[in-house]
């Protein structure tokens, strides 16, 4: 379990988090989420005892990471948001270095590539990798050794479109084989909201509220929004009324908007699938709930 | 005594953990190019001359030991600049975002500059005598000058290397290696010579060898005789010894207690 007690952290005169409060629970996937510059970089480095707090608590697994940050950083892998790597090394002489820093063996370094597609590139120069090979590798670099927890700064920052969708994928069957409690920090809300179970939401240095996706979301009152392209909208309207997570179908012409509750996105997309081409030719994500649940947030 | 003795050297020994001695490895595999080439080719001057021009003399020697320890110093600056430069790009955070705590980190920098110069020093400067005149390694001359300039060597990288990590950035350190080497020496010389010029103070040459011997123990030693005496070594043994030991208990509670990446 991850807690934050009314952490203050200050560089100079600038609060970068004011009395922040929240926890996440074992085996949870949080997201950190907020614009640049509100404090979720300084939230992880401090949870990584990176960087001493002015003031408050801090709790990682029943451990202070400013006074026990190497018991900490045994078992929390972490992925910066613009790593730097060392020039002239190749891959695999970077991972068998971070291996013996956590104690892993070779096995691992090979088993971890392989997880993450790098098996092929470990004999290249670290400089010749893409920005998606690179952000793969430092995915390897907080693998390795097995963490309980895994802090992710902006994972898909700087990639293509192809390349964020590969490394959210990659997080999430992550979250499904180890088990592992993540926090993805992220601006980029419609990618996060298709991972995550929970969230933190921050806004200048301040945790604005916490919690599960449907505590926040009904405390919000935030939806879904889905354009569903159709032929035959009345026909369809009808069919989604009855549904029980669909909270309001609204006609548009070429297509129908339905708002649904948050959780329920991957059904909505399979029943829409079976509905057919002729009923629903196509769908697209109109709003993300998440943006919903930060604007309200941020404005109460 | 040897309580003491066996006490610090558990604590080493307890510090330099497997992962500090990992990374330190790592370390100088990565400037493996650096230790070689520089610090052979500033070791070697002085034991080509010493096998060519046996005895040596003194003069012609003075000028040598001038030139290399002025040059082992700026190659230790250049490893600390490189230890700033590690900070300042944020390739430190890969380091430590793993088990490796800050004093581990800090002190394989430390040891991989120090005992990696000054075994690479030692062995450019003897195995070369060795062959040629092994005779040489006798003579107490020669020897008190490698040990003079190995002083100075540890003195230099301790340091430097403590400085590249309290000042962080790669211009800092240059800018603290130029000043420390090049203008503070000369700065000082100036000051105690106007201050001797209006009767401030009387300055006498033991008052300027003393102050310069804080930025070049062995060279001053060296210019004081022309020959190193056991005094003069045991000097330098009590300045290097005391410099180091607090700078490295001051830069090990700065990065153990306010460090931050």
């Amino acid at each position: 379990m991850i807690v934050f007690k009314g952490v203050t952290k200050r560089f100079k005169r600038t609060a970068a988090l004011h009395d922040a409060s929240f926890r996440v629970e074992k085996g949870s996937m949080a997201g950190l989420i907020g614009p640049n510059g509100s404090g979720k970089t300084t939230s992880l480095k401090l949870m990584l005892g990176l960087l001493r707090r002015d003031s408050g608590e801090i709790e990682i697994l029943g451990h202070d990471p400013w006074m026990e940050g190497e018991v900490v950083r045994a078992f929390t892998g972490f992925l910066p948001e613009s790593p730097i790597y060392p020039r002239n090394i190749r891959v695999s002489q970077l991972l068998g270095h971070v291996a013996r820093l956590k104690y892993a063996s070779r096995f691992d370094v090979s088993r971890i590539a392989r997880l993450v597609g790098i098996e092929r590139y470990m004999e290249h120069q670290v400089s010749a990798l893409s920005r998606g090979y690179l952000q793969r590798l430092g995915l390897a670099i907080a693998l390795l050794g097995d963490p309980e927890i895994l802090l992710l700064d902006e994972p898909t920052a700087n990639l293509d479109p192809k390349a964020r969708i590969e490394i959210l994928r990659l997080v999430s069957i992550l979250k499904r084989d180890l088990g592992a409690t993540i926090i993805i920090s992220s601006h980029i809300l419609p990618e996060l909201q298709q991972v995550i179970d929970s969230a933190i939401l921050i806004a200048r240095g301040k945790v604005v509220d916490y919690g599960s996706i449907d505590y926040l979301a009904s405390k919000y009152g935030a939806r879904i929004v889905y354009a569903v392209y159709t032929r035959n909208p009345r026909t369809l309207m009808k069919r989604l009324v009855d549904v029980d997570y669909v909270r309001g179908v609204v006609e548009r012409g070429e297509y129908v908007e339905v708002h649904i509750d948050p959780l329920a996105g991957e059904e909505f997309l399979r029943l829409v699938d079976s509905l057919g081409g002729d009923l629903a030719s196509r769908v697209e994500v109109r709003s993300g709930y998440l943006g919903e649940i930060y604007e309200r947030a941020i404005a109460t | 005594m040897r309580g003491l003795l066996q006490h610090s050297l558990e604590k080493i020994a307890w510090r330099l953990s497997p992962r500090a001695i990992a990374h330190m490895s790592y370390i100088v595999n990565r400037n493996s190019g650096i230790y070689l080439g520089t610090g052979l080719g500033a070791a070697l001057p002085l034991a080509i001359f010493m096998t060519l021009v046996y005895p040596p003399e003194l003069e012609i020697l003075l000028v040598l030991v001038l030139f290399m320890s002025f040059l082992v110093s700026i190659l230790v600056g250049f490893m600390a600049s490189q230890a700033a430069g590690e900070l300042e790009s944020g390739e430190t955070l890969l380091y430590l975002s793993t088990p490796l705590s800050k004093s581990e980190y800090y002190y394989s920098w430390i040891f991989s500059t120090t005992i990696m110069f000054t075994a690479i020093y030692t062995l450019g400067f003897a195995v070369p005598l060795l062959i040629v005149a092994p005779r040489a390694l006798a003579v107490w001359e020669i020897v008190s000058i490698l040990v003079a300039v190995i002083g100075q060597l540890i003195y230099h990288s301790v340091i430097f290397s403590s400085a590249a990590l309290v000042l962080k950035t790669r211009t800092r350190i240059i800018g603290l290696i130029i000043g420390f080497l090049l203008v503070l020496p000369i700065a000082t010389v100036v000051t105690l010579a106007v201050l001797d010029a209006i009767d401030v103070i009387d300055v006498t040459s033991d008052t300027v060898e003393m102050t310069l011997m804080a930025y070049y123990p062995a060279l001053v030693l060296f210019l004081e005789d022309a020959i190193v005496t056991w005094e003069g070594l045991l000097k330098e043994v009590v300045l290097v010894s005391v410099v180091s030991a607090v700078t490295l208990a001051v830069s090990r509670w700065y990065v153990r207690n306010r460090m931050e990446v």
